[in-house]
């Protein structure tokens, strides 16, 4: 609660031209905003461009931001219609950057260790292969559900969807995702190891 | 819990044979580099400083199709103010409307008591009162 009272305060203050409040603002955000569009564009340089795009935006037309509302999913909304906007931008090549063919290579064999299988940096990169699969608004939905941990509800705000629409998204967006892991990483469906008996805590 | 997910195999593995792609979640734990936040805040901070005119609502800059809309509307204004004055120096004096006035003749001696006869702009207008009429 003393959050959101801080969070509405340093808005306010940003919004009448602070610079000191904007700039904690940004420190507040920046993560998040970094974090989406890079799950969303696949790339950290464009992550970082849309967030700078984001954020200078945010500066010009924060006085338009009605306090009585969410900002966080006002964000995610700018966020990630800027992100999506840079996947178009890249033309007909608009897709997430398909790694090198070795980069998940630990996560495709099953003879390797749950541990290691799901070391982030190659959990990262089985999503951007197998997200690319997904079109820009499914991934969008995907990611801010599961990553992000919004709730279905704010998802469709944020997207400017009905809230049937973002469960439509999951929908496909899971199971090709689901599909693709089965295929093209066996280890982290199938995979057990065989010393490793323990049980769900 | 995602911390929880990430170090427990059987929790991973249990996860993964409801619906493996919610594994993905665990990417929230992926850290962001700190440098490239950094200089993230320093190129925001440092082009916010001169990327917004310091008042309220109509800080907006404006683009260059409000600008020339704004110019083409001063500039008709102009044009529309200076084109109704030529036009009253320039319009030629009416002719006397005497000359066009109809001839009305009134019979005084039946119950006339009063005669208006006037012109306004192009419309010749007379009033004639007889107090004998019964209307």
């Amino acid at each position: 609660m003393r959050d959101d009272e801080d969070l509405t305060d340093l808005i306010r203050a940003a919004a009448g031209g602070d610079r000191r409040a904007f700039e904690d603002l940004v420190l507040r955000k920046r993560d998040r905003v970094v974090r989406t569009a890079f799950q969303i564009t696949g790339n950290l340089e464009d992550a970082k461009d849309v967030a700078q795009g984001v954020f200078l935006r945010l500066w010009r037309v924060l006085q338009r931001f009605d306090l009585t509302k969410r900002f966080d999913t006002w964000l995610y909304r700018i966020t990630v219609n800027a992100a999506i906007d840079s996947i178009r931008e890249r033309g007909p090549k608009g897709t997430l950057q398909a790694l090198p063919e070795d980069a998940g290579d630990r996560l495709r064999d099953p003879s390797r260790g749950p541990d290691e299988l799901f070391d982030l940096r190659q959990l990262q990169g089985a999503f951007f292969r197998l997200a690319a699969r997904l079109a820009p608004r499914q991934r969008a939905a995907f990611v801010l559900k599961e990553i992000e941990g919004l709730e279905t509800a704010e998802i469709a705000r944020a997207l400017g969807v009905t809230e049937s629409t973002v469960r439509n998204h999951l929908l496909q967006a899971r199971r090709i995702l689901r599909d693709g892991l089965s295929k093209d990483y066996p280890g982290l469906t199938g995979g057990r190891r065989a010393d490793d008996d323990g049980e769900p805590s | 819990m995602l911390e929880h997910l990430r170090a427990c195999p059987p929790c991973q593995r249990a996860v993964a044979g409801q619906d493996p792609s919610m594994l993905f979640g665990l990417l929230a734990l992926a850290p962001l580099s700190p440098a490239l936040l950094d200089d993230l805040s320093r190129t925001i901070a440092r082009r916010a400083g001169s990327d917004r005119p310091p008042y309220g609502a109509l800080a907006e800059p404006a683009t260059w199709p409000r600008r020339a809309a704004a110019a083409a509307m001063f500039a008709l204004t102009l044009l529309s103010g200076y084109a109704t004055l030529y036009e009253r120096s320039a319009a030629p004096t009416p002719l006397a409307l005497s000359s066009r006035r109809a001839d009305v003749e009134v019979d005084s001696g039946r119950g006339v008591s009063q005669v208006i006869d006037l012109t306004v702009g192009e419309t010749q207008i007379v009033m004639v009162y007889n107090g004998d009429l019964k209307l």
